[in-house]
């Protein structure tokens, strides 16, 4: 009974999923391998949350995300949003799906079409979903502006009239326009500057108050991460290696992965480091074994015959490691 | 003044471009020292006049519609803003070697990584190709590529972000240079390979006594990797002292707002303090203190909208530009 009434608070929840991409090599394209970009990774969001997802780039945080608001299509899994799979659904009922599900873009400059008025970028998804028009619509995006922080007169302005943090404001207010329930951001705070970067996730979080949003969370920034999120995962290559509760996985990570990011992080505070004894990926692949592998202080012989499964060592902290 | 233990020395430094809309006056009587094995950050926001003084030094700037106003720029006890043009390629990759902000495209992709590093050996130094050619080999070797005999031989794009950008750490090595300048080396890369990089260029300046001018935004990269610091705010500075004293004891607003808006780990924040308004441009500059319209002192104060603080050494080596810095009133104004 209890599991039952977990599972209905859930909005979003993938199972087993993963995106390959295909190498094809020679005049006849046949393929050759797969980019096992996303690789069997599963979690569930509760609504009103946040989610966060941290990892280096090429890790998959971006594709996992894009297959999630279907911009790429997955080669298996399933992905459960408000108890309905959307990963097989016809074009004609993902219509709907697609107003629930919103998506701001990691970089302002050219996420915005320069030659839309802000006015018109926020109310094409309105007009699309045929949800209002006239003087209903000028209301609408002038309450959207307001939302984000902008104001109603620069309804007529173009995007370059606009710094990177107020375009990102625009972003925001454009995945907001159709009042979606789970938002997908991909790492909307890293092209911003310092100062910027504290005001959009302030707002974020207000936004979040107000209309109990959802927020799939991208960053490689663990420290904005920790602040935004109540869950986070962690990716390499493709795969979750850990998954915690915010506090505790900074407080206690288990996965020497995890130890590793969060030890190269360059913290604030006047200390002159000598070295911090980071490695590079070795680039040794091991199909049969866990990924880490080759940056793993801890491994031993018996770490490069499986894959590790993720496993929950206490409660809602999984970690995939024989080591811990 | 003349300390012979100082390697770079930017004295009243003004960079000016002009436009249609008219002059953006991006750099504005900058002066600061790096000592000789020293590590000197440059911090600041976007557009606030990091990198093109950083493009003074080397005399890059585009001219027109760049022009450096006034200044002099004191390299080994020699102004190299009077040098001549023939002079200064002696110096570029030579004495002063740059490493660019994005590994991505600062690599020519038409050429074999080995061919871009010999350039710079034959060029300044007097040696054959096949002596550059090792040479070249050993400074890849240096910044820790494995295998660089077979690298050498390798286009850029078969390598990736952190290899190219130690493909350019190499590179402006190669000539041990007694400077480098190193603008935002590790933004686009990840925390572990920038704590690589990173590592790499504090072990070079130990070994080879090189002193590094770091341009960066990251406040905590500062923290850990710098000796002095520089902040810079709208094409001036805004304090300037050594890297313990700045985040124990910032003494400019925008500083202060700087490392308040940073969201500490494990600290559990519920809110993150900020910085109101936006950074301006060099277009529109506000008058006054052009800090004021976001400052939570200056806002509402009469001398900070109509008259701009200049920099003044408030205590022993701490130098601020604030009205309100401790200490400033009583400070005589040098000149």
């Amino acid at each position: 009974m209890k599991k039952l009434k977990v599972m209905t608070n859930d909005i979003l929840k993938v199972e087993n999923l993963k995106t390959w991409f295909a190498i094809r090599k020679g005049i006849l394209r046949r393929t050759a391998g797969y980019v096992r970009a996303v690789d069997d990774v599963s979690f569930k969001i509760p609504a009103g949350s946040t989610f966060g997802l941290v990892g280096e780039s090429g890790s998959g945080k971006t594709t996992t995300a894009r297959t999630i608001a279907k911009l790429i299509p997955a080669t298996s899994g399933e992905v459960v949003f408000e108890g309905k799979s959307i990963l097989n659904l016809h074009q004609s009922k993902l219509r709907a799906i697609r107003k629930d599900i919103a998506y701001v873009f990691q970089d302002p400059y050219s996420s915005l079409n320069p030659r839309m008025t802000v006015g018109s970028i926020l109310a094409e998804p309105l007009r699309v979903h045929k949800i209002a028009k006239g003087s209903e619509l000028i209301d609408r995006i002038a309450g959207l502006l307001q939302k984000v922080g902008l104001s109603p007169s620069h309804i007529n302005r173009y995007p370059h009239e606009f710094s990177g943090g107020q375009r990102q404001r625009i972003g925001i207010a454009r995945a907001l326009a159709l009042e979606p329930k789970l938002v997908i951001c991909d790492e909307p705070v890293s092209a911003l500057d310092v100062s910027i970067q504290s005001q959009i996730l302030n707002l974020l979080k207000d936004l979040q108050d107000q209309f109990n949003l959802t927020y799939l969370f991208i960053a490689h920034d663990l420290s904005v991460v920790e602040f935004i999120s109540n869950t986070v995962a962690v990716m390499y290559l493709g795969k979750i290696v850990e998954i915690a509760p915010s506090a505790m996985l900074y407080e206690k990570p288990l996965h020497p992965y995890t130890k590793l990011l969060l030890s190269a992080i360059p913290r604030p505070i006047p200390e002159r480091l000598k070295n911090t004894g980071q490695t590079a990926p070795t680039g040794k692949d091991n199909p049969h074994g866990c990924p880490f592998l080759g940056r793993c202080p801890v491994s031993d012989g018996f770490c490069c015959k499986q894959i590790p499964p993720l496993r929950e060592v206490e409660p809602g902290h999984s970690v995939a490691c024989f080591k811990v | 003044m003349t300390n012979n233990n100082v390697i770079l020395s930017v004295q009243n430094l003004s960079t000016w471009f002009e436009t249609e809309l008219g002059t953006a006056k991006s750099v504005q009587n900058v002066s600061y020292d790096i000592e000789k094995g020293k590590t000197l950050a440059l911090v600041g926001e976007s557009g606030c006049g990091k990198s093109v003084s950083a493009l003074s030094i080397m005399r890059l700037i585009p001219t027109p519609p760049g022009r450096i106003v006034s200044g002099k720029i004191i390299f080994n006890g020699e102004n190299i803003l009077d040098y001549t043009e023939k002079q200064m390629r002696k110096i570029r990759g030579n004495k002063i070697g740059m490493i660019f902000q994005e590994p991505m495209t600062s690599l020519n992709p038409v050429y074999t990584i080995g061919q871009q590093i010999i350039e710079t050996i034959t060029l300044h130094q007097n040696k054959t190709e096949e002596q550059a050619w090792a040479i070249a080999e050993e400074m890849l070797e240096k910044v820790h590529i494995p295998d660089p005999a077979r690298r050498m031989n390798e286009y850029p794009h078969l390598l990736s972000g952190g290899m190219r950008q130690r493909v350019m750490i190499a590179m402006a090595i190669s000539c041990k240079p007694s400077l480098l300048i190193a603008d935002e080396p590790t933004t686009a890369l990840d925390v572990t390979i920038q704590a690589q990089i990173l590592d790499l260029l504090d072990e070079l300046g130990h070994s080879e006594n090189m002193s590094i001018l770091l341009i960066t935004h990251d406040l905590g990269v500062v923290a850990q990797r710098s000796d002095d610091v520089v902040v810079m705010y709208a094409s001036r500075i805004a304090e300037k002292c050594s890297c313990k004293e700045l985040f124990n004891n910032p003494l400019h607003p925008y500083t202060q707002g700087l490392l308040k808006s940073l969201p500490q780990l494990g600290t559990n924040q519920k809110r993150l303090n900020t910085i109101a308004g936006n950074v301006p441009e060099p277009m529109n500059f506000p008058t006054g203190c052009k800090f004021h319209p976001r400052c939570p002192i200056g806002c509402n104060d009469k001398r900070c909208q109509s008259e701009e603080p200049e920099l003044k050494e408030v205590s022993k080596g701490h130098f601020a530009a604030c009205w309100y810095a401790p200490g400033y009133e009583k400070v005589k104004s040098d000149k």
